[in-house]
């Protein structure tokens, strides 16, 4: 876990701090009982008030200061905890930028959501739960602990043995039992069988095939509640031990305090103090064998978390080039079509558009994909005479069959192209793909928001907002897959006319499968 | 937000068993806790005042033995078994909000979409886990606790008594007074929490969009932006909830430290045994820590129980299973519908009528509705006004009062946008021999062999490498392979070539089949001129 420790390391240090802060919380209870037995003993002899000042003060000063402290190491842990996890998701997002998307080919959906969402989420329980807890239990404890050995060291010693037995095994033995690993695997697949359910649900329920994924679901959730069952019987055996070593040290406690008391080791003011410590020292941590019944899952979180996290990636603005006079691809083939479709050679200017065609399922889109970058391909791509490797944004724009419309404002979608784009400019574009007359009949206007999946529009005026998306892009080279799809064919050649026209200066490839009276030299695809 | 729910003893049968465990196992608990704090006491004082020797007190330190390994036993089985029911009752609601979705109500996961949705059903009501495991028993042990230990206490010393019960309401107090105060902190804090983790999904969806656009890099920064604003207002809210734990806190221990001293001087003054001053001193925190506990953790279970509103809103959900059983469709009736989509202008869908035997088109600009009214006809969205007559044997039938498991039987459809669900492409269409999909395949001009693997091959995830013309294929071959009576069928030819068009085209305008009525949505103007009826969508702009 070398990664996920190097992005921790940051907040490491404070944590501690924190977390002895609440240790030092717990101790004051610790001081608080003990004080208080020792005043109600002392009293008890019935010796001048002056004698019972101090120990009055004490009392107030440990019921005060406990609270404080508890407050600040709460907070300071809380606030560190999330800073890391903001951490963990932009390192976990910068891990998917940058080996998208080949790397996730068959990976689902479900699952890569689990490990970016869940997963973060878990591991931050490793601080919150386990380490904190843990450590605050200690600190009180040995505190406490302290205390009994410096009034009779045997005692100290044998309930300080019990102590720290009981919170190393009890935890141990939870974490042991409960060999919860599998459940990050269990909740990954069934968010992963959800997600794919619901994608699909409408069409299945009409045709009749929810009955499969209910059982999967159900038998998803049973396996889950086996794991969560173990777990909870671990955690609870462990408190269980937990409570009787309070027990043992209370009644030895009570054994080494009369033991002492009668050989004269031991004041009698001390006696309750001794005994009585115990309870407050095993207080402390109670309720940390649920933390490590989980330690497992969180583990196995941690893990997963670790290999999907990278650097961040500095930002290099793209400065878009103005013009390249030629773009000309040979022997051109994405690799998994390799042997099933001719290669393509071709060459582009800014006189002669590409205008690609096939029959469906020949690899059209999949063309698209390889020449810009998110899929492999053999052949050779170059721009100006020069060879690449692959089109990289500042040189080309490409309109995706699959764009994504994020679920905020219009406006907000749009910028996606340039960020400083302008209202007026948004809207000369918006007329060109015939939206603006909708644009302004929406009470918000540009600040309307798309909703989910652009839930809130229809399918042609979805795919109209992303042809804006990239027509407002200044980069030499377009291609658009699929341009004018869901739209009537009529307003499909009005708006292809005037794209022809923004980007008459520019390179062109088109690949339709409708003919859209473009001119240019038309490629078909074939088997 | 209220810290018990009762929708919760309706939805989940276990709740109601875990309710009286849990208060059996208080009890328990908290008869332990008196029976130590006696026994303790006692001991203490035999050995302090009377000298006595701790053999002489065997049965005394059997029955604090004992009560030790009862309290013991109770608090383990508190664990084990708030966390077994606790996970019985997120399997019921998880359960029950599944099977309210997949029986039809799409509502939830219209509005969140399905990545949010499940997520709601996964990590949502796993949040749920403290609330039952931590918080809940711990409300009971509340109510108990303290009441039965301050009895005692009062037996034994009435001053102390006295105190306590000054001091103990004013802790339900404070944390009511505090929970008014933070109630809009937390309800802004956790739509930030809903809007990060939003933002955070919505930019895996769109990644490669990002990619293409060169803007990808950028969004770490916007990512650590939405965080550290989600980590300013989660600490803000943090601040006044630690604060309100804070002043619980003082007032709990203040008041123990008050009833030690005041103790302490009595037994000064001699007016007080030393065995009680034991006995209070130790019970006094009892009283006080479970009500404290119940205040401190409640913020730790605020996001369960806003999950928990999300989750009985869903389960309060119309069940659209229940309703008429309908026979054969014979006609479909439409008064004019109006539609309303937040933020945008009303959808209107003037009055149509689709009956048997025939092919209808509906034609109109993108965002006239096209669309909005097949879901209508599917049930799975509601006019705002107008209403959806289904005409069966038995008459006109406001499609509302139908079973729509029962309409849904009779009805077969093509998606804008299909989904292909997992599994091979046999399974997909719901033939049984590869041959029957291969010719059922040749009727919407999608050949077998140009798909890798041919229709054994498994699609449905990222990598199936089908293109969206042969998706749409696909889908269309299994809305025509289910036998319906009506066919509603969005834009049959987009993403197709044209040679592929003729042969839909002649597949879906020759309707042959007197029992059948054909609806059919496209853009494409070659395909509507053949067909016998045409509905007409002007939309609103």
């Amino acid at each position: 876990m070398k990664k996920l420790r190097r992005l921790s390391s940051a907040i490491n240090g404070r944590f501690l701090v924190a977390a002895s802060l609440s240790g030092i919380a717990l101790a004051m209870s610790v001081g608080l009982l003990g004080t208080s037995a020792w005043l109600i003993s002392m009293a008890s002899m019935q010796p001048p008030v002056l004698v019972l000042e101090v120990a009055i003060v004490a009392v107030r000063f440990f019921g005060l200061s406990r609270g404080f402290f508890r407050y600040y190491g709460r907070l300071q842990e809380h606030g560190l905890v999330l800073n890391l996890q903001t951490k963990i998701r932009s390192a976990l997002y910068a891990g998917f930028e940058r080996h998208l998307p080949a790397e996730f080919f068959g990976v689902q959906r479900g699952a890569l959501l689990y490990r970016t969402v869940t997963d973060t989420e878990t591991v931050l329980d490793l601080w919150i739960r386990a380490i904190s807890p843990w450590l605050s239990a200690l600190i009180s404890g040995v505190s406490g602990v302290g205390i009994i050995y410096f009034l009779l060291p045997s005692a100290g010693i044998v309930i300080g043995a019990i102590f720290i037995t009981s919170v190393t095994v009890a935890p141990w033995i939870a974490y042991q039992l409960s060999r919860s690993e599998e459940k990050s695997e269990v909740q990954e697949s069934l968010l992963a069988t959800l997600i794919s359910t619901f994608d699909s649900l409408p069409e299945s329920i009409i045709f009749n095939r929810t009955d499969e994924a209910r059982a999967r679901v159900s038998a998803l959730q049973s396996k889950l509640s086996g794991v969560e069952r173990r777990s909870s019987m671990s955690a609870g055996i462990g408190d269980f031990l937990f409570q009787l070593s309070t027990g043992v040290s209370v009644i030895i406690g009570l054994y080494f305090a009369a033991d002492g008391f009668a050989h004269h080791r031991l004041a009698g003011v001390n006696v309750a103090v001794i005994a009585l410590l115990p309870l407050a020292i095993f207080d402390g941590a109670t309720g940390l064998s649920i933390a490590f019944a989980e330690l497992s899952a969180i583990l196995s979180s941690a893990n997963r978390i670790d290999q999907g996290i990278s650097d961040l990636i500095e930002d290099i603005p793209i400065q878009p080039l103005n013009h390249v006079d030629s773009f000309s691809v040979s022997g051109f083939i994405p690799s998994h079509l390799m042997g099933k479709i001719q290669p393509i050679t071709f060459t582009a200017t800014s006189e002669r558009a590409i205008i690609i065609s096939a029959p469906s399922g020949v690899g059209k889109s999949s063309i698209v994909h390889s020449l810009c970058g998110l899929a492999p391909f053999s052949g050779e791509l170059s721009v100006d005479g020069e060879v690449l490797q692959e089109l990289t944004p500042e040189l080309v724009t490409v309109g995706l069959q699959g764009d994504h419309l994020f679920q905020s404002s219009i406006r907000e979608n749009l910028r996606i192209a340039r960020e400083d784009l302008g209202d007026r400019e948004i809207m000369q574009m918006l007329e060109v793909v015939e939206l603006a007359d909708l644009v302004h009949s929406l009470p918000d206007g540009l600040d309307t928001h798309i909703g989910p999946f652009g839930h809130n529009f229809s399918g042609g005026e979805r795919q109209r907002l992303k042809l804006a998306r990239v027509l407002l892009r200044h980069t030499p080279i377009f291609i658009l897959d699929e341009p004018f799809e869901y739209l009537d064919a009529l307003q499909a050649r009005r708006i292809a006319k005037r794209v022809l026209t923004i980007l008459t200066s520019k390179i062109l490839i088109i690949v339709s499968h409708i003919d859209l009276e473009i001119d240019g030299e038309h490629l078909h695809l074939s088997k | 937000m209220k810290p018990f729910d009762p929708r919760l003893l309706r939805y989940s049968r276990s709740s109601r068993g875990f309710l009286i465990l849990t208060v059996v196992i208080a009890a328990i608990t908290t008869a332990a806790t008196i029976l130590i704090a006696l026994t303790l006491s006692r001991l203490l004082v035999a050995i302090f005042t009377n000298h006595s020797d701790l053999s002489m007190q065997r049965s005394t330190i059997g029955v604090l033995a004992a009560a030790f390994i009862v309290k013991a036993l109770a608090l383990g089985a508190n664990q084990s078994v708030a966390a077994a029911y606790s996970n019985r009752i997120r399997s019921e609601l998880r359960n029950g909000v599944f099977r309210r979705i997949v029986d039809g109500n799409l509502q939830t996961l219209y509005s969140r979409g399905s990545a949010s949705t499940s997520l709601l059903l996964t990590r949502g009501i796993n949040d749920l886990d403290g609330y039952f495991t931590k918080f809940l028993p711990q409300l009971f042990i509340a109510t108990f606790l303290p009441l039965f230990v301050g009895l005692t206490i009062v037996r034994y010393d009435l001053r102390s008594g006295l105190i306590i019960a000054c001091t103990v309401p004013l802790i339900p107090l404070f944390g009511y007074m505090i929970g008014r105060f933070t109630g809009d902190a937390t309800e802004k804090k956790l739509q930030t929490l809903h809007q990060l983790s939003t933002y955070f999904l919505d930019l895996l969806e769109g990644v490669t969009t990002l990619k293409v656009f060169g803007r990808s890099k950028k969004q770490s920064k916007n990512i650590e932006k939405i965080g550290e604003r989600y980590r300013i207002e989660t600490l803000s809210v943090l601040k006044v909830s630690f604060l309100s734990s804070l002043a619980l806190e003082l007032v709990a221990t203040l008041s123990v430290a008050l009833i030690a001293v005041s103790i302490g001087l009595r037994l000064v003054h001699g007016g007080l045994e030393l065995r009680t001053g034991l006995l209070v001193l130790i019970l006094a925190p009892e009283v006080y820590w479970p009500i404290r506990q119940v205040a401190s953790r409640f913020h730790d279970v605020e996001d369960g129980i806003a999950v928990s509103d999300q989750i009985f809103t869903i389960l309060e959900g119309e069940d659209l299973t229940i309703g008429r059983e309908i026979g054969e469709i014979q006609a479909l009736s439409w008064s004019d519908l109006t539609f309303e989509y937040e933020g945008r202008a009303t959808v209107h869908i003037p009055a149509g009528v689709i009956a048997r035997g025939k092919v209808h088109s509906l034609v109109g600009p993108s965002g006239s509705g096209k669309s909005t009214l097949f879901a209508a006809l599917l049930g799975y969205t509601r006019p705002s006004s107008g209403e959806i007559l289904v005409t069966t044997e038995a008459g006109a039938i406001p499609l509302q009062e139908i079973a729509l498991p029962s309409l849904r039987a009779h009805i077969s459809w093509l998606p804008q946008e299909p989904h292909l669900s997992e599994g091979t492409i046999i399974e997909f269409l719901g033939v049984s021999t590869p041959s029957e999909a291969e010719a059922l395949l040749e009727r919407v001009a999608l050949s077998a062999s140009s798909i890798t693997g041919g229709v054994t091959a498994q699609i449905g995830s990222m990598n199936d490498f089908l293109s969206y013309g042969q998706k749409r294929k696909l889908a269309l071959a299994r809305a025509i392979y289910k036998d319906a009576d009506v066919l509603l069928i969005d834009e049959p030819t987009a993403s197709v070539d044209e040679a592929s068009e003729t042969v839909i085209k002649e597949l879906l305008t020759s309707n042959s089949d007197p029992k059948k009525i054909i609806f059919f949505s496209s853009h494409r103007t070659g395909l509507i001129t053949s067909s016998e009826n045409e509905i007409t969508l002007r939309g609103t702009r």
